[in-house]
């Protein structure tokens, strides 16, 4: 009986040495914690579409993990594929609602503000956040979604939140607010007076002295020709014809060079706002 | 009782590690891939191998990965992979294939001032296979450059004495082509006489266009002097004589780059089949 009992805990310890020493011996690469390294090596190192494939199958077979959920939405905006932006909505949601996760939160936020997406839920999520973190994403929303009047109104009420908070933001916001225009009639009607001018006042100094050039010699020219041989005179009949063309293409092309400026002007504070933003998350 | 509980005991020893995957099983999936041409799993799944390689069992890895993102024309990817691989490397013959790779890359992105650095950091060696790869390699960094003196020189190096003469015989075509056309020369010719240069470049239509243009607008401007005065002649001249004449020397410029561009292009299509009928060593 002793022996008997002696042979089974013989057997037992056999076992276990076999069971751990088998188990040990090799290490799967394909566990959770090794495939959870390797995701956020291939992410660290810009290999985003690998990195989403490691991610989407631990996504796969743990899907209560908010960790890799996180991460995955992370990967998605670093790669910007925001056609799984509704997608990550639907991973974060638990999250966001029950857990109240504001990381969670804010990496939903990131992420639609990176695809411009326009979505009232932007609110609804942004409404959960901390008033510092909330002001920017709200003001970040009207920005990149370029409704620049609601993002006067909203930097004025908040003014006291942005400015303490995001001083940058808070600055080009207000400076974008009082920004010059040039007005595209006052530069047509400009040119009516001296050709050229529309363009000048447009900051197109180039075009403005070969429009004045353009316009000026060819009615010289005209003049002269008509002056000296009359109403006859085909140089004048010519020259006038071409006077009279730069001169109505040169009120038309002021008007837009003013559209031009302005356009140019919007982009600039556009892309550096989005700079801003972009540089946050 | 005891041999159920061995057998399923050794079962359980057996089944376990063919469900896990360890680093060599990876690597052996891998290598699968690869031979099966599935380069992108291969290149993830290569990638792990390494992340996971602790005991720096696979450092063959670094150029295999590097030659996966050559293949898949990540050629930046490429130099940074033949780099590390490079610098694990003990065996001189190796290092000096992979520095030849990594020059490869860099003129396949027109960097050929990298890749002949890495040229001239070679030393000398002693296999005639790899040094005429290094000298065909030095050739084309130089004729990339312009430098066709240079060029001819390692081009003529990895070539038969037959071959070497027709070498020479190339480049005194080209360089008298590029003396024919070059750019400076026929802009001149389009200044002296409009439509010239692009005439000479073989682009008669161009060329007779800009001669009408331009000689329109001139007497025009000459029957208006006479007409009327001096005066209106310039007038005249003033708005469409400079546009169309400086325009007109512009385009008899670009033209004969064009045609020294295509030229270079055959002239290197013809250099590389001559050198494989007629190289010495280039093969291993």
């Amino acid at each position: 009986m002793i022996l008997s009992g002696r042979k089974i805990s013989f057997t037992a310890t056999i076992a276990c040495i076999l069971i751990f020493s088998s188990v040990s011996a090799q290490e799967n690469l394909l566990d959770y914690n090794n495939s959870l390294k390797f995701a956020r090596y291939l992410k660290s190192t810009g290999q985003y579409d690998f990195a989403m494939e490691e991610f989407e199958r631990l996504n796969f077979h743990w899907p209560q993990d908010t960790t890799i959920c996180l991460e995955l939405v992370q990967t998605y905006r670093l790669n910007r594929q925001c056609d799984r932006l509704d997608n990550s909505f639907e991973l974060l949601k638990d999250n966001i609602y029950r857990h109240q996760s504001l990381k969670a939160a804010e990496e939903y936020l990131a992420f639609s503000l990176t695809c411009k997406s326009e979505s009232d839920r932007f609110f609804d999520v942004s409404s959960l956040l901390q008033p510092r973190e909330k002001s920017f994403y709200n003001l970040s929303y009207y920005w990149v979604t370029q409704r620049y009047d609601s993002a006067f109104v909203y930097c004025n009420e908040n003014k006291d939140l942005i400015m303490s908070n995001n001083p940058g933001l808070y600055s080009l916001t207000y400076n974008f607010e009082n920004e010059k225009y040039k007005s595209p009639a006052l530069a047509a009607l400009m040119s009516v007076i001296i050709p050229g001018s529309g363009k000048a006042y447009s900051k197109r100094w180039g075009d403005a002295i070969m429009s004045f050039l353009f316009v000026g010699s060819n009615a010289y020219a005209s003049y002269r020709a008509f002056s000296k041989k009359g109403v006859k005179s085909v140089n004048g009949w010519i020259f006038g014809t071409l006077a009279f063309s730069f001169y109505s293409a040169n009120i038309w092309g002021s008007a837009k060079a003013a559209k031009t400026y302005n356009t140019d002007l919007q982009k600039r504070y556009q892309d550096n706002a989005e700079i801003i933003i972009y540089n946050s998350f | 009782m005891r041999k159920l509980l061995y057998i399923i005991l050794f079962s359980y020893c057996l089944i376990t590690p063919a469900g896990a995957q360890d680093i060599h099983q990876m690597k052996k999936f891998s290598d699968e891939q690869y031979t099966a041409g599935n380069y992108r799993t291969a290149l993830k799944e290569y990638q792990r191998v390494l992340f996971f390689d602790e005991q720096n069992e696979y450092n063959d890895l670094y150029s295999r990965i590097a030659s996966i993102h050559y293949r898949l024309s990540d050629l930046g990817s490429a130099i940074r992979y033949y780099d590390l691989a490079q610098t694990i490397e003990n065996n001189d013959s190796i290092k000096f294939e992979l520095s030849l790779k990594k020059a490869l890359c860099n003129f396949k992105l027109g960097n050929y001032l990298e890749a002949l650095n890495e040229l001239y950091d070679l030393p000398g060696h002693s296999s005639a296979y790899l040094q005429n790869k290094k000298d065909l390699y030095m050739g084309i960094c130089y004729f990339g450059l312009n430098e066709y003196d240079n060029s001819q020189e390692y081009f003529s190096e990895i070539v038969d004495s037959a071959g070497a003469e027709k070498v020479n015989t190339l480049f005194s075509d080209f360089e008298r082509f590029n003396k024919k056309y070059r750019p400076g020369k026929v802009e001149l010719m389009s200044m002296f006489l409009p439509g010239l240069g692009q005439i000479y470049t073989g682009h008669t239509f161009n060329g007779i266009n800009s001669f009408i243009l331009i000689s329109g607008v001139t007497v025009y401007a000459v029957i208006t002097t006479i007409n009327y005065s001096l005066i209106d002649g310039l007038l005249v001249l003033s708005s469409w004589f400079y546009r169309y004449y400086s325009g007109g020397f512009t385009n008899a410029r670009n033209f004969a780059v064009e045609k020294i561009e295509d030229e270079k292009t055959r002239i290197y299509s013809e250099i590389f089949s001559l050198i494989e009928n007629h190289q010495i060593r280039i093969t291993e």
